[in-house]
């Protein structure tokens, strides 16, 4: 069988590190026939090493009838546009978290894939690494009867001094309150997507607190959020981009059961430690626990599988809207101090 | 020769029960010149029988009212929180140094009494934690209080213990946040929490996000959920402290040697004694050689009494609670 040929749509730091990287571990399943960005340097950097042709316009890599499938690696506020456009095209769809930056927008970029009779999948990446499916598949077994408190902290470090980067500031879009809610959607909606997985269950209600905390910078880098769900599971989550240089990026999942509890953190099990000028730091065991390029592979290999198969995407879109849901819901209660009922519409902004 | 203390408690509970043998007459306490001469249930009642077994076991008879345990060098006020104010004042107003591990009142009228009684009299007051008294508990307040944090962007505190009965804010939620008062110099502003009865029994499970004046924001968890496995090496608290200057992790109950022995791990426990560093330090304070190692602990108090009640009107309300400040 013919390798899949890929469109590639958005040629930054996500498809350096991860998608490029899974489609060349794929030669078999899957080849890189183009890529484009706004930047012409970057979609050529991306395609060179693959024999593919560059784009400054999305558009031309969707007016190629022999591109089956397009991965978009652009942020969430160009996802509705460029869906839309690529269902239209007969195209495919593995698209990078989060979904949108509405749920109107996900709403109408699950009905373009359905009237198109396309497949759209979004790719929470962590519901593809070994660790997390391990989680699941204990739940999924009994092994801690039904959860009851599902936490997960994710915290990140701000770059030394001198190696200042624009991520969070206003000159780089994941700064820009134009454009950006800031960490419950740049990083959270990871813990938004793995707490209703691991809770099985729909959220009912969510709380939330966030803030700014560097001088300048204008979208909140730190919330913190509480989510109850209709099975009476409750989940807690710190998503942090502010600890000072030098601190680990770490994950911490907990999960405390009826019958027992899981726990998978970063610093309880890390197998190598670095200690360098900035301080100490695990960046290798990082990769290892969450097996972060193994689990682009395994996200874009069932994608093209399940379509060649004929079966369900592995994740539906559904399940993205509801993670955004979630995500939008949060920081919505953060900007108004109070709770919000997931039951009664909020997060549907 | 070092001098003896004698020393008078009232009320029982699982810290009292560590001391009973080590503080009997016939068997001198090994970290500090205490030995019980009385010892009386709490004035709240509700734990006579436990105080009898303690005494018994500690060679000393049961005084028939609580106020007899007040014929001592210095009174070690334990059992249900509803009766610390009532034993504290009594001590105090008797000149008696006191130990009280907190809380010292469930009210804002309870804490009132005790301030006056101290400013009357002049005497040792402690209000310590077995947070506050552990090693890696005290380091940690040293560390806020050295500025070597900065100001503080977001704490996170979980306090777990196995199943048992209980109020999770009541049992684990005063040292908490008396450790969030210490640690967090502005006031609390406003509270949110939810849980109630998620491992089978009322209340054993609470989950909140509370925001300081200052901008510090607070997750904290206080729940009943560790499984057998976890729970046999005891309560743990596990603390992150980011500031803008460092962050601090202070896991201070779990001191756990990790051993790897073939294909398995082993983790050995010891407890924590933070009983024996409160007994050091009101040793100190009677002595002149250290002032009270936890600050203006009324004051403290006052703010985690001021959070206990707006997480209690949360939990019942469903809503978030503003603190006035």
């Amino acid at each position: 069988m013919e390798p899949v040929r890929i469109g590639l749509i958005g040629c930054g730091g996500i498809a350096q590190s991860a998608h490029l990287p899974a489609i060349a571990r794929l030669p078999g399943l899957v080849r890189l026939v183009a890529a484009a960005d706004v930047r012409e340097e970057a979609a050529r950097a991306a395609a060179a090493p693959f024999g593919a042709d560059a784009y400054t316009d999305y558009r031309q890599i969707l007016a190629r009838p022999d591109v089956d499938m397009v991965i978009l690696c652009t942020p969430e506020f160009a996802h509705r546009e460029q869906t839309e456009a690529a269902a239209a095209a007969g195209k495919h769809i593995l698209s990078e978290k989060p979904m949108a930056k509405t749920v109107a927008e996900a709403d109408a970029m699950i009905e373009a894939a359905r009237r198109a009779h396309i497949r759209l999948m979004v790719g929470h990446s962590r519901r593809f690494t070994g660790r997390y499916q391990e989680v699941r598949r204990a739940i999924d077994a009994g092994e801690i009867g039904e959860p009851r408190i599902v936490r997960e902290n994710e915290r990140r470090s701000r770059p030394p001094a001198g190696r200042e980067s624009s991520y969070w500031t206003p000159k780089h879009w994941t700064g820009d309150p134009a454009v950006s809610v800031g960490a419950v959607l740049t990083n959270g909606i990871h813990e938004a997507d793995l707490f209703r997985w691991f809770a099985g269950s729909e959220a009912v209600r969510v709380f939330a607190e966030h803030k700014t905390t560097r001088p300048g910078n204008l979208v909140p880098d730190f919330i913190t959020f509480t989510v109850n769900f209709a099975n009476g599971a409750v989940a807690s989550g710190e998503v942090s981009n502010c600890l000072p240089p030098g601190y680990p990026s770490y994950h911490q999942l907990e999960i405390f059961g009826t019958r027992g509890a899981i726990r998978a953190k970063d610093h309880d099990q890390q197998s190598l430690v670095r200690f360098a000028e900035g301080g100490a730091g695990h960046p290798d065991s990082y990769r290892l626990l969450l097996h972060v390029q193994d689990a682009y592979v395994s996200e874009l290999a069932q994608f093209v599988q399940s379509w060649r198969d004929d079966r369900p995407v592995p994740l539906p879109a559904e399940e993205a809207r509801e993670a955004l849901r979630l995500g939008l819901a949060a920081d919505e209660s953060a900007r108004t101090g109070r709770p919000v009922d997931l039951t009664a519409g909020g997060g549907s902004r | 020769m070092n001098r003896v203390y004698s020393l008078g408690i009232i009320g029982a509970d699982a810290r009292t029960r560590a001391l009973a043998g080590r503080l009997s007459p016939s068997a001198p306490f090994h970290a500090g010149p205490f030995a019980i001469r009385r010892w009386a249930g709490s004035p709240a009642g509700g734990d006579g029988e436990e105080a009898a077994a303690q005494a018994m076991a500690a060679s000393v008879s049961l005084a028939s009212s609580w106020r007899d345990a007040l014929d001592a060098d210095a009174v070690f006020v334990a059992g249900p929180a509803a009766g610390h104010a009532q034993a504290v004042v009594a001590a105090l107003s008797a000149g008696r140094p006191v130990l009280c591990p907190l809380p010292l009142g469930v009210s804002a009228s309870e804490l009132a009494e005790v301030e006056a009684a101290r400013r009357g009299s002049g005497a040792v007051l402690l209000s310590p934690s077995d947070l506050s008294a552990s090693t890696a508990g005290r380091r940690a307040l040293e560390s806020v209080r050295a500025g070597e944090l900065g100001q503080l962007h977001a704490v996170f505190l979980a306090s777990r213990t196995g199943p048992a009965a209980g109020d999770v804010l009541d049992d684990l939620g005063w040292e908490a946040l008396d450790f969030l008062a210490a640690c967090v110099a502005a006031p609390c502003t406003r509270v949110y929490a939810t849980g109630g009865s998620l491992f089978g029994a009322p209340g054993d499970a609470l989950l909140a996000n509370l925001r300081f004046a200052g901008d510090t924001i607070v997750t904290l968890e206080l729940s009943r959920g560790l499984p057998p496995a976890l729970a046999a090496a005891g309560p743990e608290v596990e603390i992150e402290l980011a500031g803008v200057e460092a962050a601090l992790r202070v896991e201070p109950y779990r001191r756990t040697v990790a051993v790897y022995r073939g294909a398995g791990a082993e983790r050995r426990h010891w407890p924590a004694r933070p009983v024996v560093a409160m007994l050091e330090d009101l040793q100190a304070a009677m002595e002149g050689t250290a002032g009270p190692a936890d600050g203006d602990v009324i004051a403290r108090q006052r703010a985690a009494l001021a959070m206990h009640t707006a997480l209690r009107a949360s939990l019942s309300g469903r809503d978030v609670v503003p603190i006035a400040v």
